[in-house]
């Protein structure tokens, strides 16, 4: 299945010109496109929610600022010059961390420390838990609970699973995909319930 | 990138367990951060292996699924084997406990490699995209010099023109002459503006004879406001009409206050000033073809 690219090239080009002419809905759409990949992207390197979104507002702060210049040399490729702009305020951020938490604890610190987590976020993780344990309890086949297991938690190659269990790559992404459709249905609900109750 | 590749080679999922190669993680970020599909996949998956991660370190996993699913019978079966094995479950235990900490062990070197190997690539990447930075600075440089050397060259292309135009001016014929009709011996008298509207090589100015057509032969200086004589002195026998034409060249007037005076030849010799005619001249302008 292939569908047609979300942002089309011209698209694009036609954005980056009217946001360097001063347009702030062009701006906006800008933003609106790229928000949520940005985040993932930068919450991958970073590993913490509040950084995330610092790092999140001035990539896109530089981005524009950039755009007004009329520094965007390739406008049809703007998404690949946001990434690479999150990438680098994110490896910068974390280079910055390190340096800060190594000197703290005298060079043994490895990790970035999240400062703590609200309880909103807490009270998600803990149903993420809550979801994934109804959904494994609610699946009949044991080889299916396996499959779950050995590839989300012991990240076990999908192949190797797949003759150990004697399944084809079909039947395991059906059991996956299934596995996630039930997620996202209780999850989701479960998640806007909340944020519309915060 | 098309989601053919993207389901078919399972990027979502190797993406979030740190299982593709940087070209592909490129290539999958340049697609995905304006995806909306592969956005909600991602988020979906990312929070599905946090819950049953979580779920897994709590052990709630088995206790969960299994009581619910163990009938009575098989429950007691499953203690006596539990006597059983009660004695041997210990030193498994034991033996699990140090299995699992030197597994543990092994882990954390691995999950420490890793990061360090995957800060490594991410540094490198950064140098990579910096110089092609300052590459792209550099070619901006160059692009903006030359734009400055374009921008000259058209400077000197209508300085040309001007110039070839001016050169075309000087060789054609004067365009006008103004009659100087005031006739001042003072220079309080108020000036007659000569508006030189299209600037040729020479322009004419015409001085009334009337009452001095006795002279023989004529004079015509022209001076400037500090006194100073500019161009030559036209001088000439005494035309047949009323007028004195003289011809002046443009160029040696810029604009500003000049005065003519005129000068006619007696009979015995001797000469006479006929009148000095205060101007002002205005240059107005340059004459396009
Ligand atoms: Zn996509």
């Amino acid at each position: 299945m292939s569908i047609a690219p979300v942002n089309n090239d011209r698209q694009l080009a036609e954005l980056v010109k009217q946001a360097h002419d001063g347009d702030p809905r062009a701006e906006e759409e800008i933003i609106r496109r790229h928000k949520d990949g940005v985040s993932i992207i930068i919450g991958r390197i970073v590993q913490n929610s509040s950084s995330t979104e610092d790092i999140s507002q001035e990539t896109f702060l530089k981005v524009l600022e950039k755009i007004r210049c009329g520094e965007v040399r390739e406008p049809e490729r703007l998404s690949g010059f946001i990434c690479s702009i999150a990438k680098n305020l994110a490896i910068e951020h974390v280079r910055k961390i390190r340096k800060l938490t190594s000197r703290e604890d005298g060079g043994n610190a490895e990790f970035i420390p999240d400062p703590g987590q609200d309880p909103f976020t807490r009270l998600l993780e803990k149903e993420r838990g809550s979801v994934v344990l109804r959904i494994i309890g609610e699946m009949s086949v044991k080889r299916d609970r396996d499959l779950l297991m050995r590839y989300f938690v012991a990240e076990e190659p999908k192949d190797r699973i797949c003759s150990d269990l004697g399944l084809t790559r079909e039947q395991f992404n059906r059991v996956v995909f299934r596995a996630l459709q039930r997620f996202k249905e209780l999850y989701l609900k479960f998640e806007g319930d909340h944020r519309n109750k915060n | 990138m098309d989601h053919n590749e993207i389901d078919n080679l399972d990027f979502v999922e190797r993406y979030l367990m740190g299982g593709l190669m940087p070209d592909e993680i490129v290539r999958f970020e340049e697609h995905f951060v304006a995806c909306p599909r592969c956005v909600e996949q991602l988020r979906t998956t990312e929070d599905f292996m946090k819950g049953i991660r979580l779920a897994a370190a709590t052990q709630a996993v088995p206790s969960g699924w299994f009581l619910s699913r163990i009938s009575v019978h098989r429950l007691i079966l499953a203690g006596i084997s539990l006597l059983l094995l009660i004695c041997t479950g210990i030193w498994i235990g034991f033996r699990e406990m140090r299995l699992r900490s030197e597994a543990n062990q092994a882990k954390g070197e691995m999950a420490q490699l890793a990061a360090h190997a995957e800060e490594e690539r991410l540094a490198s990447k950064a140098a990579a995209e910096e110089s092609r930075a300052s590459e792209a600075k550099l070619q901006a440089t160059i692009e903006g010099l030359t734009a400055q050397i374009a921008a000259r060259e058209r400077t000197i292309k209508s300085l040309k023109t001007d110039t070839a135009m001016r050169i075309a001016a000087l060789a054609e014929p004067p365009p006008f002459s103004l009659q100087a009709e005031e006739r001042s011996v003072s220079f309080n008298f108020k000036p007659k503006e000569i508006k030189l509207k299209t600037v040729r090589a020479s322009f004419q100015i015409a001085f009334g004879l009337e009452g001095v057509t006795y002279l023989r032969e004529y004079c015509v200086s022209a001076f400037n406001s500090s006194g100073k004589e500019v161009d030559e002195k036209k001088c000439g026998l005494t035309p047949k009409g009323l007028d004195v034409v003289c011809p002046f060249k443009s160029a040696s007037f810029r604009n500003g206050f000049y005065r003519f005076e005129v000068e006619g030849l007696k009979n015995d010799g001797s000469w006479q000033s006929v009148g000095t005619y205060p101007c002002r001249i205005i240059r107005t302008g340059i004459r396009r073809p």
